[in-house]
């Protein structure tokens, strides 16, 4: 197909290179330089796709970001993405795009039979019409709703694409490159600040790629290409084009992303970045982030050829492509008119320019008139016409402040319809920053009026819509940054000399009447395209009491979803204000929100995905466990062996057989990743009788204490024990979990609450890797490989340790237990823990040493009732709640935690205690979280009494243990409890959380 | 026993494989000092053992080649002898021990930390860029400057970043989140020229 | 995502620092002495304010220091960094100002 619409010459499209593309299965020919919307239009096509609510026929209406309705599924299977402005697509050979919201297709679609039922589909429809019968939801209206108005489709399989982000802290960041942005960087850089410039467009230049305006006797373009140059030059300048800043949060911390590859075809991007995510945080931001035009709300105003006139003029100036061939012009303002004269230098056929302003006297329509061109002074559309394009429009005089229609109509043929009713400040950023808006009533317009610290709001974007203003604005904001930047700027050279149109003032018109009431008959007056609201949606929101303009957006769903409302805001709320008969400064805007355009996801996870998504921590050991078949679990951010099946067991099998082998012979594991705390100073001991509940002081060089820690509201927070290596030096273990949070919390005692005493911690997790031998022939393994110590119980008692050589290693010893048997806690330098590993492995083979997991561990201490903090307890747990009051001191005045226990709620008598449970039937084992009752026969509600925390097969009892929390437990031993689960009630026993030897006779092993 | 035998780095299966500009350090003595730095006592003695003072300006390094003194807390510091200089025939340790005694007496913590982080040497022109992938500290050369060190997060793992030099970083990461940095590490350098 | 002032390391992204609550919250000297009323306005009564507000945070993945900030809770603008111990500057005497 050739492109029709496509001018002789002109534009910055590169005519030499043409590409193939596809839409709708259809087979197409652009530039490269063009995006995807004008090379459509550049062949003809005008309808994209069908609307959100009443599938009606839609076309392509701007030319860039604002873009409401031209939005495209591209590219399909696995680098498909929905929703995609057909504006901002960059054409590129063999390119692939379908309409969105289109069933069966976007010609023939039988959901526009929804029109016939428009009123179903009024404000609130979704709240109102299908409440009722609820399962209708489920069943009828979901389904239908979501296949009819359903935008693209997302992919099914996940993406291919790269992505990674990066971090720069330059001193000015000046966001968007037109005459406003380009003046504040260049100005930054001349003073050799740190710049960085970033642009949503391929192309540098904003608004000076559509007008033709000259700038010291130079082009615009030309000035762009300088200006560009000149900052490419500077060594600390990055200008990031293709690049959308679309979040901007506290303290200038702003999140741009870049399209790296998403202008090539796609055969050409595999094993590159795709996008890439841009986190600044800038010390000096510059908001030249331009202006949008408004639509005009006139009855019917979107059929496809009813476009924006600055785009019809971008679309013509920078592209080559005039979108139609017989153009009305409806207007407030005199920016249209520069269309106009555009259109005619193309020989075009301007079929009328129609003015809503009575007085129509500046410079730009008098040279319009000039050519002949009729201009409808006090006129407005008041109807139009055509299916898939529009083919006439309706021109009738209208009052002075367009309030009402005054006289009879005429039709007038086009194939497009050029609209403009003023321009908005694009302020979306600055309102993310937080900075507050004021409506202009000259400008006709929310404007920028107090920004946040440290920011300038430059050109377009602070309502100053002439270039020569943009130019100073924008000079005068580059010098802010470079003053905060502690430089010094230039000396200022005297402003440009500027050729641009005098233009007279605009006349605000926020709702054209048509030729019924809005709300009666069938034309619809669109405020949001993308989310098909209408006027009278507005309107119906305000006689059902919303009022405030956050209630209409939310009722009424204008400046929802991806558009957030570019192009609609201020025709809702210059609506909402007529309604309301109140001033629009009043009314005051929405929030905006982060982000700008649509983000992918990819884009926003960077290279954090997969084994990345969260650090995995390893110990030094990790390596074997993999070659030798260890199942993982994660605990914190480690991945500890959670079993090693052998021959095919599944996980049960696995921790039976290693239980006993515990149990029966000797078993290892990797306790690498228990936290562990150096502590030292002279006051260390007494710190410690502050932040453990039992004291310290007389502990004995050389031995060992278990210890629990509370807050201050006497919860339980972690434990572990904490060997004296000297009077001044202990060594302390915390849970592997709680290992830097326990550090922290020690730091801010020691800084903020306690700052006089002498006490140093440092943090020695990762110094030292851990091999805990246990079970009763623990100590034969040990002898082997430490010949020359003394093991006996006698010479090595059960919490003592020594310092020694282990297999040629140095190492310290730790006698603890956490099994209930004999057990040697082998502490080496971390990089020798392997080697350790195996010199144990080696040595316990003929006692049959096994290995096992965490899974194991957790069942050897439920036998043994201990508690693991985050398992028994939850943050509501005292230590007598555990019946642990043993370790809490009575004869310590203070510690942490201890005036709570003798608060009334911690001292009630009916607080959830831990308490053994054995089911009534040996084989069942209770699942973890079940909830307690009991009376298994209460009505329901039942009243719940505690829940199971810990639950196992003991292969050593050879029955099924449980641990629970039960309301007063510790006085209903012996008594029944109930768990009613989904398969039936199972029924236990309360006792002692000792299951296993209770006498601790086991601990000294095989003498 | 020679030092350092039976010492794998976990990163030691990954390193061969490593990109030009990321390199795996050798194992040194690394010695975490705490004491006070108003104490005149104290500094002098630790200049006495050490040969020069500790650093006292937040986020610096003291020191020669071969034996530094980074900077990391206002009572902290990361005492590092590359090729254990004054201790080659000596135990681990010795570097800690000898520390110890020169501070008898006084209220200091002394903790040999040889084994608790590898270190994994960053240089050449993709050295900023790398760093700007993966921290969001501003490495600026005019901000973050040779002989400084930093604290920080790479990624989601915290590390010390030292700069011997323009072009050079010194990371030092504790063991746990060795793999995973390197990784992430040659990933950052395999995409760095884009 | 805030930036804040380390008074040792400089200015940090908020990713580094960890929270920890509203400041100068004396731990009482000796709590056995309070009455559970008192005791509990301690453990679990913070002023929430609107404005300049006293909090601490801590270095966690730098020099590990705590410190103090005021910080307007509104516009979340940092009006000072202080040591642990000192009292707060008065809201509103600034070193630099917003525009």
């Amino acid at each position: 197909m050739s492109m029709l619409n496509r001018t002789a010459s002109g534009g910055s499209v590169d005519r030499s290179k043409p590409l193939n593309f596809t839409f709708n299965g259809q087979s197409y020919r652009g530039f490269e330089g063009d995006t995807l919307a004008s090379a459509l239009l550049a062949n003809g096509v005008h309808l994209v796709g069908r609307s959100f609510k009443y599938h009606r026929p839609r076309g392509i209406v701007a030319a860039g970001a604002e873009e409401p309705g031209a939005l495209v599924q591209l590219e399909t299977a696995e680098h498909t993405e929905p929703n995609i402005r057909a504006t901002q697509i960059e054409l590129y050979e063999g390119l692939v795009a379908s309409s969105v919201n289109v069933w069966p297709s976007v010609d023939f679609d039988v959901s526009a039979i929804n029109g016939l039922f428009a009123k179903l589909f009024t404000a609130g429809f979704y709240n109102k019409t299908f409440m009722w019968p609820r399962s209708f939801w489920m069943r009828l209206y979901e389904p239908v709703i979501r296949r009819a108005a359903g935008w693209g489709r997302a992919p099914t399989t996940s993406d291919p694409d790269l992505y990674d982000h990066m971090h720069d802290h330059p001193d000015v960041l000046v966001i968007g490159a037109g005459p406003a942005g380009l003046s504040a960087a260049v100005e930054a850089g001349r003073a050799g600040a740190r710049v960085v410039l970033v642009d949503e467009q391929a192309e540098p230049g904003g608004s000076l790629l559509t007008l033709e305006r000259e700038i010291d006797g130079q082009p615009g373009r030309d000035w762009v290409q300088d200006r560009i140059a000149e900052l490419e030059a500077m060594p600390d300048v990055r200008i990031l084009s293709r690049t959308v800043l679309f979040g901007y949060y506290d303290h200038n911390y702003l999140v741009a992303v870049e399209r790296k590859t998403d202008h090539l075809p796609v055969m050409k991007r595999p094993g590159r970045i795709r996008q890439r995510t841009w986190h600044f945080r800038a010390g000096h931001v510059v908001l030249a982030t331009g202006a949008h035009e408004r639509p005009l709300v006139f009855a019917d105003n979107d059929r496809p050829g009813i476009m924006l006139a600055g785009s019809v003029l971008t679309y013509l100036n920078r592209y080559g492509v005039f979108p139609g061939k017989e153009v009305v012009l409806f207007t407030n303002n005199d920016g249209a008119y520069e269309t106009a004269l555009a259109l005619h230098e193309q020989r075009l056929k301007v079929a009328a320019v129609v003015d809503v302003r009575h007085q129509v006297t500046g410079a730009l329509p008098a040279r319009v008139r000039a050519l002949g061109i009729p201009v409808f002074a006090g006129h407005a559309l008041s109807a139009t016409r055509g299916g898939k394009r529009v083919s006439a429009v309706e021109v009738r005089p209208v009052q002075q402040g367009a309030g009402k229609l005054t006289g009879a109509g005429r039709w007038i043929n086009c194939d497009l319809v050029a609209m403009s009713g003023g321009w908005s400040p694009v302020v979306h950023l600055f309102s993310q920053s937080q900075g507050r808006l004021e409506f202009d009533a000259g400008k006709s317009a929310f404007v920028p009026a107090h920004a946040v610290p440290a920011q300038t709001v430059a050109g377009a974007a602070n309502g100053d819509f002439l270039l020569k203003d943009c130019l100073l604005a924008g000079r005068e904001a580059g010098r802010n940054g470079v003053l905060a930047a502690g430089l010094k700027p230039k000396r200022r050279k005297p402003a440009a000399a500027v050729h641009e149109p005098e233009t007279a003032p605009m006349e605000p018109v926020w709702l054209v009447p048509g030729r019924e009431p809005v709300g009666v008959g069938k034309a619809k007056h669109f405020v949001d395209l993308q989310n098909d609201t209408t006027a009278a949606d507005i309107a119906l929101a305000t006689r059902e009491g919303f009022e405030s303009s956050e209630h209409v957006k939310r009722y009424t769903l204008t400046g929802f979803g991806t558009d957030q409302g570019k192009t609609s805001n201020i025709n809702a709320l210059g609506i909402l204000s007529g309604l309301l008969d109140r001033p629009l400064g009043e009314i005051g805007t929405t929030t905006f929100r982060p982000p700008y355009t649509p983000v992918a996801y990819g884009a926003l996870a960077g290279r954090n995905i997969g084994r990345w998504s969260d650090p995995v921590r390893t110990t030094s050991i990790h390596p074997w466990h993999e070659g030798n078949g260890a199942r993982f679990e994660t605990v914190g951010q480690w991945h500890r062996p959670w079993y090693y099946p052998k021959n095919g067991e599944n996980l049960q099998a696995a921790v039976n057989r290693e239980c006993l082998a515990v149990r029966n012979g000797v078993g290892v594991l990797d306790a690498s990743t228990l936290g562990k705390i150096d502590i030292r100073g002279p006051d260390a001991a007494e710190f410690l009788n502050r932040v453990y509940t039992n004291a310290w002081s007389k502990l004995g060089v050389g031995r060992i204490r278990y210890g629990l820690m509370c807050r201050e509201d006497g919860m339980v927070f972690d434990d572990g024990t904490t060997a004296r290596l000297a009077p001044d030096h202990f060594l302390m273990t915390t849970t592997t979990g709680n290992a830097a949070v326990v550090l922290d919390w020690l730091e801010d005692y020691l800084q903020t609450e306690w700052p006089d005493l002498r006490v140093y911690c440092t943090s020695v997790t990762e110094q030292w890797a851990t091999v805990s031998v246990a079970g009763p022939k623990a100590r034969r393994v040990l002898e082997k490989l430490a010949p020359e110590m003394k093991l006996g119980p006698d010479d090595f008692p059960f919490l003592s340790f020594q310092e020694g050589t282990v297999a040629g290693m140095a190492a310290r010893i730790f006698r603890i237990s956490f099994t209930g048997e004999l057990t040697f806690e082998i502490n080496v330098p971390w990089h020798q823990g392997l080697a350790l590993w195996k010199a144990v492995m080696d040595a316990g083979e003929e006692f049959g040493i096994t290995p096992y997991g965490t899974e194991t561990m957790h069942v050897l201490r439920a036998e043994k009732g201990f508690i693991i903090v985050g398992q028994e307890t939850d943050g509501t747990t005292t230590p007598q709640d555990l019946g642990m009051d043993w370790i809490v001191s009575k004869a310590k005045p203070d510690f942490i935690g201890k005036r709570s226990f003798t608060r009334s709620d911690t001292s009630r008598p009916d607080r959830k205690q831990l308490v053994g449970l054995l089911t009534e039937d040996p084989e069942t084992v209770l699942p973890e979280g079940a909830q307690l009752v009991f009376d298994p026969h209460a009505p329901k509600p039942m009243p719940m009494v505690g829940h199971v925390t810990s639950s196992y097969y003991s292969a050593a009892l050879g029955r099924s243990i449980a641990l629970a929390l039960v309301k007063g437990g510790q006085d209903r031993m012996g008594q029944h409890v109930f768990a009613p689960l989904e398969g039936g009630t199972v029924t236990a026993v309360l006792t002692s959380p000792v299951f296993f030897d209770k006498e601790g006779e086991r601990q000294d092993g095989e003498i | 026993m020679a030092k350092y035998e039976n010492w794998l780095s976990p990163v030691a299966a990954l390193a061969p494989s490593f990109p030009q500009g990321l390199e795996a350090l050798p194992f040194c003595a690394q010695v975490n000092l705490r004491g006070n730095p108003g104490d005149p006592e104290f500094m002098s003695r630790v200049k006495g053992e050490l040969g020069f003072a500790l650093p006292t300006v937040p986020n610096t390094v003291a020191g020669r080649k071969k034996c530094r003194a980074l900077w990391l807390g206002p009572d902290e510091w990361l005492i590092v002898e590359e090729g254990d200089a004054r201790f080659r025939d000596a135990p681990e340790g010795a570097l800690a021990a000898q520390l110890e005694q020169a501070l008898e007496g006084l209220h200091h913590a002394v903790t040999d930390v040889s084994a608790n982080r590898i270190r994994l040497e960053l240089s050449g022109p993709e050295v900023r860029t790398v760093l700007m992938k993966s921290c969001e500290l501003d490495c600026h050369p005019a901000v973050f400057r040779p002989g400084q060190v930093a604290q920080t997060l790479l990624a989601k793992a915290q590390v010390i970043l030292e700069k011997p030099a323009e072009d050079r970083v010194h990371l030092y990461v504790r063991n746990s989140f060795a793999l995973y940095v390197a990784e992430w590490l040659v990933d950052a350098f395999r995409y760095s020229g884009e | 995502m805030l930036k804040i002032e380390c008074p040792w390391c400089g200015p940090r992204h908020e990713t580094e620092f960890r929270y920890g609550g509203e400041a100068h919250r004396v731990r009482p000297e000796k709590p056995d002495s309070l009455t559970d009323e008192a005791w509990a306005a301690f453990l679990f009564m913070r002023t929430n304010t609107k404005g300049a507000f006293a909090e601490r945070w801590c270095h966690v993945n730098g020099c590990r220091r705590w410190f103090n900030v005021l910080r307007h809770t509104v516009s979340h603008e940092i009006l000072a960094v202080y040591a642990m111990g000192e009292v707060p500057p008065v809201p509103g005497a600034r070193k630099e100002g917003g525009q």
